[in-house]
């Protein structure tokens, strides 16, 4: 009888506790549910809802900007592991490995645009890549090259509208990798050294491979991150450019939903984009838990 | 010759670092001094600096309110935390704490959020909020942030709590410590230093955020900082200056937290990213 009690007691504060964040959470659940539903339906968002089927999926692999958005999506992956992941590795390998000075300086500096807003750093590039008073254009002027209007060139606006938010956030790269090198146990470091390695060979086979764990949450974010990006593009492209070429899936989804009020279009779009972030992420690991089990368990 | 081998690879470093920083400091520099310049100056000659003026942040403050943009930014951060911070800490606690035997489920489920891209939800959070008539308030931009956040805070708040050692709540139940006692009394200030994490990482991230109270705010008294920034791209509000002025403004909080905690944010940002 007692024993009985007790257990009541402990599952009473039990739910009492996780109630009020499993409610607000459901909601979370009851968006993703309505989501899904209404990408199978075509709606204005005021008269009747009429149920297309997969209708709409079909119709977007025939839209020439859905399809854009996809080579744009690649691009962005590309360009966000090469040049924000390369950098990060490198500027954490730099700060790790050799003693510099203003060590704490840098790091801070480098970190710095992470946390200026998304908005701001957007409307800094739009005004410095602008054709008729940009910055940029007044530099390219005064040594004697022609003006180019970046953010107007139709489908290559898009390599050079991600590159403020790729700068923006090889700061957060270079914390993680950072963070992660500095795990690294000083005896080996010391050992390599007296084994001969050079700097370069203690990168590829030391560095690299004791902190993968945070290097490869890095990846993630390079693969997944373009999918959620959304501020940028949409400020310097100005709402996907005059062609809507520039979109990234979020931002075609975006236009469909609050300008053209194709809801359940751009509902499908939204699924798309859900089930491309699950399959990156475990592509990703999928390949790298076979490579590194091979070779023996960093 | 020791002397020279070692110092060379030094100095390329320290060269690279320095470029590097200053491409980082430039954008800074160059709208700090441009919100005190005038607009056809800034035009002739970007890179000058020439007659002063404080009229910029005047303007910029009449056009955008960028201080009602300030409170409301600030305001729903702050509420979003507190919520955030209440829910968590009782659900990690119970989830870790109190044996139950659906306890992993329920994990599985809440984690699974974390995996839906945010952009992907928008459309039917704004239909879903029009619904129950919570467009354009605090408490509806609030329950989806915290909404949005519970994910992340229960895997972070759990993995910190999992190392506290279970003797202590053992211990508290045999003093006649109830669970709400042993939560708030014993483990909030074992995990203060996550909680404080979590705190940087949900004020950098909410306060900045653009989208959401893109859609949810939209109405002029209601608009956060970002979206008011955002409003001299399509107002077509072709004042370097005056967007310069704001853009500052904007920044003046986030700039002064992050000289403040420097080395917590960088560490929380790591841990936030690392943990998922």
């Amino acid at each position: 009888m007692q024993k009985k009690r007790r257990v009541s007691t402990d599952l009473r504060y039990y739910i009492l506790m996780i109630a009020p964040t499993i409610i607000i959470y459901l909601l979370l659940m009851v968006v993703l549910a309505k989501t899904i539903r209404l990408s199978f339906f075509q709606w204005n968002g005021l008269g009747e809802e009429t149920f297309v089927g997969i209708d709409n999926f079909i119709r977007l692999f025939q839209d020439s900007r859905f399809l854009f958005s996809l080579r744009n999506i690649f691009i962005f992956i590309i360009a966000t592991i090469v040049i924000q992941v390369g950098s990060g590795v490198i500027l954490a390998y730099l700060l790790t490995e050799i003693k510099v000075r203003w060590n704490s300086f840098f790091k801070s500096v480098i970190f710095l645009p992470v946390v200026i807003s998304n908005v701001a750093v957007s409307l800094y590039f739009v005004k410095f890549f602008d054709y008729e008073n940009g910055l940029l254009n007044y530099l390219l002027v005064s040594v004697g090259l022609d003006k180019v209007n970046l953010l107007g060139s139709g489908p290559n606006t898009i390599y050079y509208a991600i590159l403020p938010q790729t700068w923006q956030y090889i700061g957060l790269m270079f914390i993680i990798a950072y963070t992660g090198f500095s795990t690294v146990p000083k005896s080996y470091i010391e050992a390599s050294i007296i084994d001969g390695l050079n700097s370069f060979q203690r990168l590829i086979h030391m560095y690299i491979p004791i902190s993968w764990s945070s290097l490869s949450s890095c990846f993630i974010i390079a693969l997944v991150g373009p999918l959620k990006a959304f501020e940028h593009l949409w400020i310097l492209t100005e709402r996907g450019g005059a062609d809507q070429l520039s979109h990234v899936p979020a931002t075609l989804m975006y236009y469909l939903g609050f300008s053209n009020y194709e809801y359940g279009y751009g509902s499908a779009i939204a699924v798309l984009i859900c089930i491309l972030a699950l399959l990156l992420v475990i592509l990703f690991k999928w390949l790298t838990d076979n490579k590194f089990k091979q070779e023996g368990d960093a | 010759m020791i002397g020279k081998k070692i110092k060379w690879p030094s100095t390329i470093a320290f060269i690279i670092l320095l470029i590097f920083a200053s491409i980082n400091l430039f954008p800074f520099f160059n709208l700090l001094l441009n919100s005190f310049r005038y607009h056809s100056e800034i035009v002739r000659l970007p890179l000058a600096f020439d007659r002063f003026t404080l009229g910029n942040y005047v303007t910029a403050q009449e056009h955008a309110n960028l201080f009602r943009g300030l409170f409301n930014g600030i305001y729903i951060s702050f509420c979003t935390i507190i919520v955030l911070m209440l829910l968590s800490t009782m659900n990690s606690y119970a989830l870790t704490f109190i044996d139950n035997k659906y306890t992993n489920l329920i994990v599985i489920f809440l984690t699974f959020g974390y995996f839906i891209p945010p952009a992907s939800l928008i459309i039917n959070t704004f239909l879903t909020l029009r619904n129950l008539s919570l467009l354009n308030t605090y408490t509806g931009i609030i329950l989806v942030f915290v909404a949005l956040y519970i994910p992340i805070s229960m895997i972070l708040l759990m993995g910190h709590m999992k190392t506290i050692p279970r003797a202590i709540i053992e211990s508290a139940k045999i003093d006649g410590a109830n669970h709400y006692i042993t939560c708030w009394k014993i483990i909030l200030p074992l995990t203060k230093p996550m909680l404080v994490t979590l705190t940087i990482l949900m004020l950098l991230w909410t306060y900045r955020d653009y989208m959401w109270p893109l859609i949810l705010m939209a109405r002029p008294e209601k608009r956060t900082i970002a979206v008011s920034l955002s409003m001299f791209v399509s107002d077509r509000q072709d004042d370097l200056g005056v967007m310069s002025a704001a853009v500052m403004v904007s920044l003046i909080p986030i700039m002064g937290t992050y000289i403040i905690l420097k080395d917590k944010i960088m560490a929380g940002m790591a841990a936030g990213s690392v943990k998922g």
